[in-house]
């Protein structure tokens, strides 16, 4: 684990709709938050969700082929994260991909280590592909598992053999905070007015967003953040120090509520 | 068979109806074209060709002693190259039909972006 020095954090699962560019959308905005350079690629030519919030994101279309794939692994830049956006419903093409070219021996020549996030989600689609990724990836992975309330249950998941695997290795779990539907379409309007895709950091910081809203989406971030920055280990190499830190909530002593006399609160 | 070995009628046009192609001409307007150039073909042989030219620049199995030298495309939109009589030059065929040819490599165009660094 001492010759990391890049992460390439990715998600192999073939589950539409359970939050993947989501979350990392919101990765790469705390890795610019925390300073920390980062290579991305939008890969999922349905959706384009990373490469129309981040302008700067290329856009490849690595699922078409080996060939495309290839190339995408061998112009993987030398910075300490890189984010691959995937589409879902390529679960099969990656795996294979990755034992046929032999992905994982030439990353590890390169002293980099897959970041793979697994959606905890009761679908049996996420389920089966999550299985497949862990039994072709193994330990040549380091795994965090996400749960996105707002898109899926994790009730089935886990009570399952895999989510003690999961634990029994420690990997971290990455709750995505809820979002109101009405934020949701501020955010979508604003947009609409500023004729580009805000992402969420951007949306916090825009005055034709309503205040509430506005707070909500810096709530989420904030639980979003202090999250990446706890399991930092797992999301950056060693070798890149966090710049920022991100600001905690005051940690109140908080007093156990008297049942029988809940109105004596003493400050 | 005496006679030197099959060469398509539309190897001097090579360049031109590539030309064409990178135009986004139709498979029909290169045949007009190359009518009013006085060879007489249809799209589904011009299409053909291409395909099999793109591959390898002779059928495979066929020996070729002598070649025509492919028309520059200034040469080809001005003054196409007389077929019947082709201008015979020194053997300009790679050296085994893996190597590679200049005249079939892709254009070196602004090269691809991979990963966007933020």
């Amino acid at each position: 684990m001492s010759d990391i020095n890049h992460r390439l954090i990715t998600c192999f699962q073939s589950s539409g709709r359970i939050g993947k560019s989501t979350a990392l959308e919101s990765l790469i905005s705390w890795a610019r938050f925390a300073g920390i350079p980062i290579a991305t690629v939008d890969c999922d030519a349905e959706h384009r969700t990373l490469s129309k919030r981040f302008p700067e994101a290329a856009f490849i279309d690595a699922t078409s082929s080996h060939d495309e794939f290839l190339q995408l692994i061998m112009a993987l830049p030398d910075m300490p994260m890189a984010v691959a956006d995937f589409p879902a419903q390529a679960t099969d093409f990656l795996l294979g991909a990755v034992e046929s070219l032999r992905v994982l021996d030439a990353l590890e020549a390169r002293e980099i280590r897959l970041t793979v996030l697994m959606f905890a989600a009761d679908d049996p689609t996420a389920t089966a592909s999550m299985a497949k990724t862990y039994r072709a990836l193994g330990d040549r992975a380091d795994y965090v598992l996400v749960k996105n309330p707002a898109r899926f249950r994790s009730h089935t998941f886990d009570e399952s053999a895999l989510a003690e695997v999961f634990k029994r290795k420690g990997a971290p779990v990455l709750d995505l905070p809820p979002i109101t539907a009405t934020t949701l379409q501020a955010i979508e309007a604003a947009s609409a007015e500023q004729k580009r895709h805000l992402t969420f950091a951007e949306a916090a910081k825009t005055a034709s967003i309503p205040q509430i809203c506005r707070y909500e989406i810096e709530f989420y971030l904030n639980r979003f953040y202090l999250q990446c920055e706890d399991n930092a280990r797992i999301l950056i190499p060693e070798s890149a120090p966090i710049q920022n830190k991100v600001v905690r909530p005051g940690t109140k002593s908080v007093q156990p509520i008297d049942e029988f006399n809940p109105l004596s609160i003493h400050e | 068979m005496p006679g030197i070995s099959f060469h398509s009628k539309l190897e001097p046009y090579f360049d031109f109806i590539m030309e064409m192609r990178r135009n986004r001409e139709t498979w029909q307007a290169i045949v007009e074209a190359l009518a009013a150039k006085g060879v007489s073909t249809k799209k589904q042989l011009v299409y053909a060709f291409i395909k099999r030219r793109l591959k390898r620049r002779y059928p495979l199995g066929v020996v070729t002693a002598k070649i025509t030298s492919p028309a520059k495309p200034h040469q080809s939109q001005a003054e196409p190259p007389d077929c019947a009589a082709p201008e015979l030059t020194a053997d300009a065929t790679p050296q085994d039909e893996f190597a590679s040819d200049p005249l079939t490599r892709p254009a070196q165009g602004k090269p691809k972006k991979y990963w966007g660094q933020l």
